[in-house]
C-alpha cells in the first residue's frame, strides 16, 4: 500500500509577545491507504497545530510553518498556490474537529453547510447537492436526513452534530481524513458510536485516517500505528499492539499508566504523570521530558535525544524512540516476548 | 449542592470567606490599576482631563478678560496681538454675574497676582466683542458641573433602583425591570424638551421660589441617564446573589445588611465606576445639545453648548469666523474624547470580560 | 411569533398610554400652562382650543376627550370643531393631535404630514450613511486587524463617537460647502440637500457601528466554524461573506433600534443647522414657542415610531439568528 500522505520535518512556531512558541518541532509522519495513524499526547503538545499545518490552516502571523515536504500522493502541498491548496482542502484531505458544537456555523442550516462543499469543489447544482447531502447524512447514520438538512446545528444533539461534521468531511470521498480529537467532547456511549462509524467508513472507502487524540483508550481501539507526541516532538513511533504491551519511552509509559482499567482497583487514584508539560516558549535544552522523567540521567538535560530505531516489533514493524535510556526502560518493563 | 464544597480542610468557613473576599477585592483593584497604568492612551486622557479640570476650577485665578464684558464692535475680531495687555475688565466681582465665596477669593488672588494685566485676544472675540478664550474657560465650568451633577443624580437613582430590583428579586424585580423597559422605549429627549419648555415658561416664578432653572435642568438630565445604570447594577447583583460565596455567607447566617455591604458593594462598585465614566461624556453631549436648542443653559450664563450655537451662527458663505468654530470644537472634542478613552480604559481595566477583543 | 407580536402590542399600548397621560397631565399641571385662561393668544386659536378641549369640563373628562374617540359632549354630539375648525375631533388614539397653538390655519396633523416625510428621508439617508461607513470600516478593521488601516479607522471611530454631531456638521459644511463646493449650503429640495446633513447626522452612529462591527467580526473570526469553513476549501471571500459577516454584524442589528431613536433625536439639531423644514425643526420651534399640542403630538408620534422600529429590529434579529426565540421579549 502506498503512502497517501507524507509529512517530513514539519516545524511550526508562533512569534508571540511572550517569545517564540515552538508548537511543532521537526515532526515527520506518513499514513497509508486504509490505515489509521494515531497521534497521541497530552493537550498542548502541538497535535492540533501539526494537523492544521498539513492543510496550511495555521494562522500566519503569528505562525511560521516550515517543512521539508508535505506530500499528498507524491504532490508537494507546500509548493501549491493558495487556490490549488483550497482545491485540496475538504476535497482530497478533510478535517474534523474536536467540538462539534462550535465547529458548525450556528447561523446556517446543516444542508447549507454540507452543500457548499459540493458547490465550491464540484460546482454541483443546489438541487443535486441536496440529494447528495441527504445521502451523505444517511451514510453516517442520521435518521430522516432530508429533514435534518433544514435543521440548524443547535437543534441537533452533540453526537448528531459530530456525525454531520463527519458527513461533511467525507462528502467528496477524500484520500485522507484528519480527525482532531473527534470524540473528546462527546459522552462515552456516543464516543463509541462515532469511533465505530469512523471504522466502518474507513473500511468502505479505504480512507487514510490521521486520528489525533489524547486518549489512549481511543488509540487502542482505532489505530494501526501510533506516534506519541510530547512538547512538539514525536517521542515514540510504534505499531499499536507493541506500544501497549511494551512502551519504549518513559512518557508513553506514563500515558499508558494513566489509562483507567476495568479490572483495576476502583478506588485507586488514577495514575497521572507528575509535573506539567514544559513551556513551549522556553524549552529545556535537552530532553523536554527530563523534568518529569523518572529515568532521567544527567546527559538527558544537555542533549536532545534523537528519534532513533530501537527494536523490531513482533510483526516486524520498526519501532523508534527518542530516549537515551531505552534499554533501562526495557529492563524495568520486561523485554518483548 | 456537591458535598465536597464544604470540605474545607478543617478551616472555619467564615475565615475562608473573609480571606477569599479580601483576596478578590485586593487583586481586583490592584489588577485594575496595573492594567490602567499600562494603557497609555487612558493615562494621557487622565492627564488631559486633570488639566481641563484644573483650568476650569481655577478660572477666576487666570488673568482672563471677563467672559461677559461686552465690547460692542461691528465685527468679531480675529486673534491678533498684543498677546498680553492691560485690562479690559475681569478682575473685580462686578465683571461677573454670580460668584461663590471661593470664586471671589480666587478673583482677589488673581487681582493681587496679575494686577491689571491679562491675556490679549488669544482666540479673538465674538459678535458681541466678548473674549472667546474666557468664554470657553468659563463655559467649561457650567458644562462640567452639569455633567457631574446630572451623572450623580443618575448614579443615585440607577444604583438604588437596580440594586433594589436585584436584591428583592422575583415578581418585584420583574415589574421594576418591565418599567425600565417601557422607559427605554420612550424617546426621552422629546419628553425632556417638552418638560423643559413647560418649565422655561415659569422660570422667573421658580426663581422667586428659590429654585434655579439650572438646578431643575441638572436633575432632569440625571433622570434620563439612570436606566442603563439600573440595568447593569441589577444584572451584577443578580449574578453575585447566585454566586457561591454569597450563598455560603447566607448559609452561615450572615445578615442581609452584612452581605450587602461586605460582599455586594465592593463587587458592584467597579462596574458602576465604568458606567459612570461613560455617562459623563454622554451627559455633557446632551447638555450641549439642549443648550444648542436654546432650552438649556441661558445667557448670560455661558456653556459649551451655547458657544456651539455661536459657532454655527458664525458660519456663513459670506464670511466664516473660524476662531468662533475651531477653539470650541477642539475643547469640546478633546474633553469628550478623553472621557470616552478613559471610560474605555477603565472598563478594560476593571472588567476584562467586557474587553473589546484585540 | 403571534404571541410575541401580541405581547409587544400590549406593552406598546401601555407605553404609549403612559406617554400620553404623563404629557397631558404635565401640560395641565404647570401653572400658567397652555390652558391658563389669562394668556394672551390669538382669539381664533382661543376659540378652537375652547371648543376642542372643553376647558370648562372637569379634568378627567378633558383627559378622555383628548385621549380618544369618546363622545362626551351631550350638547353637540360627535361633530365638534377640529383643528381647522371643520373636521370632527377624534382624539389621540385615532391619530388626531388637535389644533396647533401657533399656526392658526394648521392642525398638528397637517404640520406633521408636511414635515415627517422630510425627516424620514433625512433619517433614512443618515442611517444609510451610518451603515455604509460603519459596516465597511468595521469589517476592514477586523480583517486587517493591527494594521495601519485598522489603527486609523479605530481612531476615527473613537473621535466620531466623542464629537457632537453639530461639530461634525460644522466641519462638513466648511469642508464641502465652502472649500470644495460640492453641496448646497442648506435648505430643502433635492436629495443632494440631504447628503451632507445625512452624513453629519449619521457620522457618530457610523463610528459606533464601526466599533460594534469590528468587535463582532473579531469575535466571529476567532470562532472554530471559521476554521472549519477554511478547512472545507472555501475561498476567503466566501468565508467572509457567508460565514463571518452575518454573525459579525448581529450586534449591529440589535443596535439599530437605539440608533434610529438617536438619529431622530439628532435630527433636531441637524435640521436646525441645515435649515431643513422637518418634524424636528417644528418640534424645537414648538418647544420654544410653547406650541404644546404640536410638541405633544411629535413626542407621541416618535414614541410610536421608535417602538415599532424596535419591534421590527427584534424580528429581523430572529430571522438572522435562528438560535434566538422570540418568547422572552
Ligand atoms: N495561534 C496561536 N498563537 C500562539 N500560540 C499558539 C497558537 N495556536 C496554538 N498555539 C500554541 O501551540 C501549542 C500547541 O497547541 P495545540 O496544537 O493546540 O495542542 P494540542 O492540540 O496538542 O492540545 C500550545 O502551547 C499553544 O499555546
Ligand atoms: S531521554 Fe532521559 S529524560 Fe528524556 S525520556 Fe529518556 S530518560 Fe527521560
Ligand atoms: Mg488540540
Amino acid at each position: 500500500m502506498g503512502r497517501v500522505l507524507e509529512v517530513e520535518d514539519l516545524s511550526v512556531r508562533f512569534e508571540t509577545r511572550g517569545g517564540t512558541v515552538r508548537a511543532v518541532d521537526g515532526v515527520s509522519f506518513h499514513v497509508e491507504e486504509g490505515e489509521t495513524l494515531s497521534i497521541v499526547g497530552e493537550s498542548g503538545s502541538g497535535k492540533t497545530v501539526a494537523s492544521l499545518a498539513v492543510l496550511g490552516l495555521v494562522p500566519c502571523p503569528p505562525g511560521v510553518v516550515e517543512a521539508r515536504r508535505v506530500a499528498l500522493e507524491g504532490r508537494d502541498l507546500l509548493t501549491l498556490s493558495p487556490a490549488e491548496l483550497r482545491a485540496v482542502r475538504g476535497n482530497e484531505v478533510s478535517m474534523i474537529f474536536q467540538d462539534p458544537m462550535t465547529s458548525l456555523n450556528p447561523l446556517l442550516t446543516v444542508g447549507r453547510q454540507l452543500s457548499e462543499v459540493l458547490e465550491v469543489h464540484r460546482g454541483t447544482s443546489p438541487r443535486e447537492a441536496r440529494v447528495l447531502c441527504a445521502k451523505g447524512l444517511s451514510e453516517v447514520g442520521i435518521p430522516a436526513p432530508e429533514e435534518r438538512l433544514d435543521a440548524y446545528p443547535h437543534e441537533l444533539s452533540g453526537g448528531m452534530r459530530q456525525r454531520v461534521m463527519i458527513a461533511m468531511a467525507l462528502l467528496l470521498e477524500p484520500r485522507v481524513l484528519i480527525a482532531d480529537e473527534p470524540t473528546t467532547a462527546l459522552d462515552v456511549t456516543i464516543q463509541a458510536q462515532i469511533l465505530e462509524l469512523l471504522r466502518k467508513l474507513q473500511q468502505d472507502h479505504g480512507t487514510a485516517i490521521v486520528l489525533v487524540t489524547h486518549d489512549m483508550g481511543v488509540v487502542a481501539g482505532q489505530a494501526d500505528r501510533v506516534h506519541v507526541m510530547y512538547a512538539g516532538r514525536i517521542v515514540e513511533d510504534s505499531a499499536t499492539r507493541p506500544l501497549f504491551s511494551n512502551p519504549l519511552h518513559p512518557y508513553s509509559r506514563g500515558l499508558l499508566e494513566s489509562v483507567p482499567t476495568l479490572d483495576g482497583d476502583a478506588t485507586a487514584k488514577l495514575h497521572s504523570i507528575p509535573g506539567q508539560p514544559p513551556d513551549l516558549a522556553d524549552l529545556p535544552p535537552g530532553c523536554a521530558f527530563a523534568p518529569r522523567c523518572p529515568l532521567v540521567r544527567e546527559h538527558c538535560e544537555r542533549e536532545v535525544p534523537p528519534l532513533a530505531a530501537v527494536a523490531l516489533s513482533q510483526d516486524g514493524g520498526e519501532r523508534r524512540s527518542a530516549c537515551f535510556e531505552v534499554d533501562r526502560l526495557r529492563d524495568t518493563v520486561g523485554g518483548e516476548a | 449542592m456537591p458535598g465536597e464544597r464544604w470540605d474545607l480542610g478543617g478551616r472555619d468557613l467564615e475565615e475562608l470567606l473573609v480571606e477569599a473576599r479580601e483576596f478578590k477585592g485586593e487583586s481586583l483593584w490592584q489588577d485594575a490599576r496595573r492594567r490602567l497604568l499600562a494603557n497609555r492612551s487612558a493615562l494621557v486622557s487622565l492627564v488631559v482631563l486633570g488639566v481641563i479640570g484644573l483650568i476650569s476650577f481655577g478660572a477666576p485665578l487666570l488673568p482672563l478678560p471677563s467672559p461677559q464684558a461686552l465690547d460692542l464692535q461691528l465685527e468679531p475680531q480675529p486673534p491678533r496681538p498684543p498677546w498680553v495687555e492691560l485690562g479690559r475688565g475681569g478682575w473685580t466681582a462686578d465683571d461677573y454675574d454670580e460668584l461663590s465665596a471661593l470664586d471671589g477669593l480666587m478673583l482677589r488672588t488673581r487681582a493681587y497676582l496679575f494686577g491689571d494685566w491679562q491675556t490679549g485676544r488669544w482666540f479673538g472675540t465674538d459678535t458681541m466683542g466678548r473674549d472667546v478664550l474666557a468664554r470657553i474657560v468659563w463655559g467649561s465650568r457650567v458644562s462640567i458641573v452639569v455633567a457631574l451633577v446630572a451623572t450623580l443624580c443618575s448614579l443615585v437613582i440607577g444604583v438604588t433602583y437596580g440594586a433594589a430590583a436585584g436584591l428583592l428579586g422575583g415578581r418585584v424585580d420583574n415589574a421594576m425591570m418591565r418599567l425600565v423597559d417601557i422607559l427605554y422605549s420612550i424617546p426621552f429627549i422629546f419628553l425632556v424638551i417638552f418638560v423643559l419648555s413647560l418649565i422655561m415658561e415659569r422660570r422667573s416664578e421658580l426663581e422667586d421660589m428659590g429654585i434655579r432653572f439650572m438646578h431643575v435642568f441638572y436633575v432632569i438630565l440625571g433622570l434620563i441617564y439612570w436606566l442603563t445604570m439600573a440595568r447593569v447594577v441589577r444584572g451584577q447583583v443578580l449574578s453575585l446573589k447566585s454566586s457561591e460565596f454569597i450563598e455560603a455567607a447566607r448559609v452561615l447566617g450572615a445578615s442581609t445588611r452584612r452581605i450587602l455591604f461586605a460582599h455586594l458593594v465592593p463587587n458592584v462598585l467597579s462596574i458602576v465606576i465604568v458606567y459612570l465614566t461613560l455617562t459623563i461624556p454622554a451627559v455633557m453631549l446632551f447638555e450641549a445639545f439642549i443648550s444648542f436648542l436654546g432650552l438649556g443653559v441661558q445667557p448670560p450664563d455661558v456653556s459649551w453648548g451655547l458657544l456651539a450655537v455661536d459657532s454655527v451662527e458664525a458660519i456663513n458663505p459670506v464670511r466664516s469666523y473660524w476662531w468662533l468654530v475651531a477653539p470650541i470644537s477642539c475643547a469640546m472634542g478633546a474633553t469628550l474624547l478623553a472621557l470616552n478613552v478613559l471610560g474605555d480604559g477603565l472598563r478594560d481595566a476593571l472588567d476584562p470580560k467586557l474587553r473589546e477583543k484585540d | 411569533m403571534l404571541g410575541f407580536l401580541l405581547r409587544r402590542a400590549l406593552w406598546f399600548a401601555i407605553t404609549v398610554w403612559i406617554v400620553i397621560t404623563v404629557s397631558f397631565f404635565l401640560m395641565r399641571a404647570v401653572p400658567g400652562g397652555p390652558f391658563d385662561t389669562d394668556r394672551a393668544i390669538d382669539a381664533a386659536i382661543e376659540k378652537n382650543l375652547a371648543a376642542r378641549y372643553h376647558l370648562d369640563w372637569p379634568l378627567w373628562k378633558q383627559y378622555l376627550q383628548y385621549l380618544g374617540p369618546f363622545n362626551l359632549d351631550e350638547t353637540h354630539g360627535a361633530t365638534l370643531a377640529g383643528g381647522d375648525g371643520s373636521s370632527s375631533f377624534g382624539g389621540v388614539l385615532v391619530g388626531d393631535f388637535g389644533p396647533s397653538f401657533k399656526y392658526r390655519d394648521f392642525s398638528v396633523n397637517d404640520i406633521i404630514a408636511q414635515s415627517l416625510p422630510i425627516s424620514i428621508a433625512l433619517g433614512t439617508v443618515a442611517l444609510a450613511w451610518a451603515l455604509l461607513l460603519g459596516l465597511s470600516a468595521g469589517i476592514l478593521s477586523a480583517v486587517w486587524r493591527g494594521s495601519g488601516v485598522d489603527l486609523g479607522l479605530r481612531l476615527a471611530a473613537t473621535t466620531g463617537i466623542a464629537l457632537p454631531n453639530f461639530v461634525v456638521a460644522l466641519f462638513l459644511i466648511v469642508l464641502f460647502v465652502f472649500e470644495v463646493e460640492l453641496f448646497p449650503v442648506a435648505g430643502w429640495g433635492s436629495l443632494s440637500h440631504l447628503a451632507l446633513p445625512g452624513l453629519a447626522l449619521g457620522g457618530p452612529f457610523a463610528a459606533y457601528i464601526a466599533r460594534l462591527t469590528r468587535t463582532g467580526m473579531l469575535e466571529v473570526l476567532s470562532q472554530e466554524y471559521i476554521r472549519t469553513a477554511h478547512a472545507k476549501g472555501l475561498p476567503p471571500r466566501l468565508v467572509l461573506l457567508r460565514h463571518a459577516i452575518r454573525g459579525g454584524i448581529l450586534p449591529v442589528v440589535s443596535y439599530l433600534g437605539p440608533a434610529t431613536a438617536g438619529i431622530l433625536t439628532g435630527s433636531l439639531v441637524i435640521e436646525k443647522i441645515f435649515a431643513i423644514p422637518g418634524t424636528g425643526t417644528h418640534f424645537v420651534n414648538s418647544a420654544l414657542n410653547r406650541d404644546y399640542t404640536l410638541a405633544m403630538g411629535v413626542t407621541i408620534l416618535y414614541t410610536v415610531l421608535v417602538y415599532s422600529l424596535n419591534t421590527l429590529v427584534d424580528l429581523a434579529y430572529t430571522v438572522l439568528d435562528p438560535r434566538i426565540e422570540l418568547e422572552e421579549a
